[in-house]
């Protein structure tokens, strides 16, 4: 992780950086958008068109915020190591997991616009190896070290139920999410219960991707949820 | 709009102020808004508009540039020296803009 | 179209015509070649240039209240491009804002070295009624010898113009000196091809077919033999990214269009 541009030197990376943090502060009132670049251009008093190092405009904001979060997810459990010691693997998933997705409610109101971008046939393939990365940081830092034909079953569960868990909280209004956390638990529960022998352990992912679908299937549910969310407030 | 005759300019250009040419065609004048950008290509300073010779003047090196139909002609080349420079002589104790003195 | 035999006849060319008629008649011939270059872009690229415009300003980001430079475009397209997204920005931001205050448009300068394609952009430019507001400024200057400010500018174009410069280090210094801080340069411009096979193609295409279309769309066989020489000439890709990064610019990157028939790239003044 930490995914460097090639063709930026240290000097231009360095201020790509700055910029895409500071645009950040931006996307609650200005939306996943060149805009919010912009704003953050204008925080570092520098020109707007300096929103032009990031080539892919709102795309490239959406994935930096992501590799910062799975940043963040690696060093915060590293930070926990004993903590996680002390519980079974099943317990350390959920709670990596549940890590994870905190960092989407500052952001919460326009993640499903930011959904909708990475869906995008020029995105989506970013976006995949982003959520790949996520489930083997995952599983690796909750103790699965195995590396037989079973953990790419793992490692497409683990992304299967992170997403299911990441739609439903787009429009729960439960106080500190406690519905979403209850939904991840029976996700989790059903790994657990399929999660033995291969032909099982297939069914279970298909089922459970069954369940989600295609990314730009997720992407779609998420706007109609979204919509059901503004018309509610 | 009608096709136009060499000579004249359609309102595109900023904020112009419309004046007649010898042809009797509406011109626009210069949009003294735009000093806040020029400068002269040479030595990069600011420049001074003067309506009387129509042209842009550089203080700093003495040049001056035309303004022709409200387009200023800003290459190396269009630069001609202005030549009452000397402060001591009579015609340019006359302040720019009076049209006793002004030359043509 | 011609009056001989006429009293008071001058030389014309080949023909003889009235005196009055010959000051019509030269800058219909300036004003003709200006309008002849857009149709001789269409030809050359088979109408391409208009998407490769549409991408140098998507990349480009133009918001209201620009300070926009458009260097060697003196016709107007890629100027107009600019100044409508301007205007859409404008737009957005307005409907979006609680400000009282009203949200600026910005400016687009358009600068070239020859007066008759500027009179030509001009011309354009009051037929589709922009820059009625004050949007657009046109004026006559050197790509080498800019007559404008140091950093004055959010940005600067430059499609099609860079190839026919002379000193093009020169041109990348002014575009530098004149750009603000986090100001972008984005140049279009054609480039060596990308994939091989089609460049025999093009080669063919090039050097046969365009002087020939050049003579007969434009009485100009020579001067589009030299267009077509000096796309040769035009270093590659990356040749032309360290020249940018030479005169200053940081994050210093290119995009081919078209297999690569042309490129766009693009740097920033940090």
């Amino acid at each position: 992780m930490g995914y460097k541009i090639p063709y930026l030197r240290l000097h231009a990376q360095e201020l790509r950086d700055r910029l895409l943090k500071a645009a950040l502060k931006h996307v609650k009132s200005k939306g996943w958008s060149v805009a919010a670049l912009q704003s953050g251009a204008e925080d570092l008093q520098m020109s707007k068109s300096i929103s032009g190092i990031v080539q892919n405009g709102a795309a490239g904001l959406i994935e930096y915020f992501v590799d910062d979060c799975n940043q963040r997810l690696e060093a915060g459990l590293d930070s926990r190591q004993e903590e996680l010691a002390g519980m079974r693997v099943p317990e350390r998933v959920r709670m990596a997991v549940r890590m994870r997705l905190e960092m989407l409610i500052p952001y919460i109101d326009t993640w499903p616009q930011a959904l909708g971008v990475q869906a995008h046939p020029a995105h989506v393939a970013t976006a995949v190896r982003q959520r790949a990365e996520l489930a083997d940081d995952i599983w690796h830092a909750c103790g699965d070290t195995s590396t037989d034909y079973n953990w790419y079953t793992k490692r497409g569960l683990l992304a299967a139920v992170y997403a299911a868990t990441e739609l439903y909280m787009l429009t729960d209004y439960s106080p500190g999410y406690a519905d979403t956390w209850r939904s991840l638990d029976r996700r989790l529960a059903d790994v657990k219960r399929l999660g033995g022998a291969a032909t099982e352990a297939r069914q279970a992912m298909s089922s459970v991707l069954a369940s989600v679908g295609s990314m730009a299937e997720w992407a779609q549910e998420a706007v109609i949820q979204a919509q059901r969310r503004r018309q509610q407030s | 709009m009608r096709a136009y005759k060499s000579g004249a300019v359609p309102y595109s250009t900023r904020g112009a102020a419309v004046g007649i040419n010898e042809e009797g065609h509406k011109i626009a004048d210069f949009d003294e808004g735009l000093l806040e950008f020029l400068a002269c290509p040479l030595s990069k300073t600011p420049l001074r508009w003067d309506a009387d010779t129509s042209s842009l003047i550089c203080d700093e090196l003495g040049v001056g540039y035309p303004v022709k139909n409200g387009m200023p002609n800003l290459r190396p080349v269009d630069g001609h020296v202005i030549e009452a420079r000397d402060k001591e002589s009579s015609s340019s104790q006359q302040p720019w803009g009076d049209t006793d003195a002004s030359p043509k | 179209m011609y009056t001989a035999g006429e009293d008071d006849t001058v030389s014309f060319g080949f023909q003889d015509i009235n005196a009055n008629e010959k000051k019509e008649r030269v800058g219909q011939v300036f004003s003709s070649v200006a309008s002849s270059y857009d149709t001789m872009n269409d030809l050359m690229s088979g109408g391409l240039h208009r998407l490769w415009k549409d991408r140098l300003v998507t990349r480009l980001q133009p918001f209201a209240g620009m300070c926009h430079l458009d260097v060697a475009g003196g016709t107007g397209d890629v100027a107009f491009r600019v100044l409508r997204a301007m205007a859409e920005d404008q737009t957005r931001q307005q409907e979006e804002s609680d400000a009282p205050t009203p949200v600026q448009l910005g400016q687009v300068h358009v600068c070239d070295i020859n007066p008759d394609m500027l009179r030509e952009g001009q011309r354009k430019a009051g037929q589709q009624r922009l820059g009625e507001g004050g949007g657009l400024s046109w004026i006559v200057g050197d790509a080498e010898q800019l007559p404008f400010q140091d950093n004055s500018m959010d940005a600067y174009t430059i499609a099609f113009g860079i190839r026919n410069v002379t000193n093009i280090d020169a041109a990348l210094d002014e575009a530098f000196r004149v750009l603000r801080k986090g100001g972008a340069l984005h140049c279009l411009e054609f480039s060596q091809l990308a994939l091989p096979g089609l460049r025999e193609l093009y080669d063919a295409y090039s050097f046969r077919v365009i002087p020939q279309i050049g003579r007969v769309v434009a009485n100009d066989e020579a001067s589009y033999q030299y267009l077509v020489e000096s796309i040769r000439r035009f270093p590659d890709q990356k040749t032309f990214a360290s020249l940018i990064r030479d005169a200053g610019f940081s994050g210093v990157s290119y995009e081919n269009l078209s297999g690569g028939i042309c490129a766009i790239h693009s740097g920033f003044r940090l």
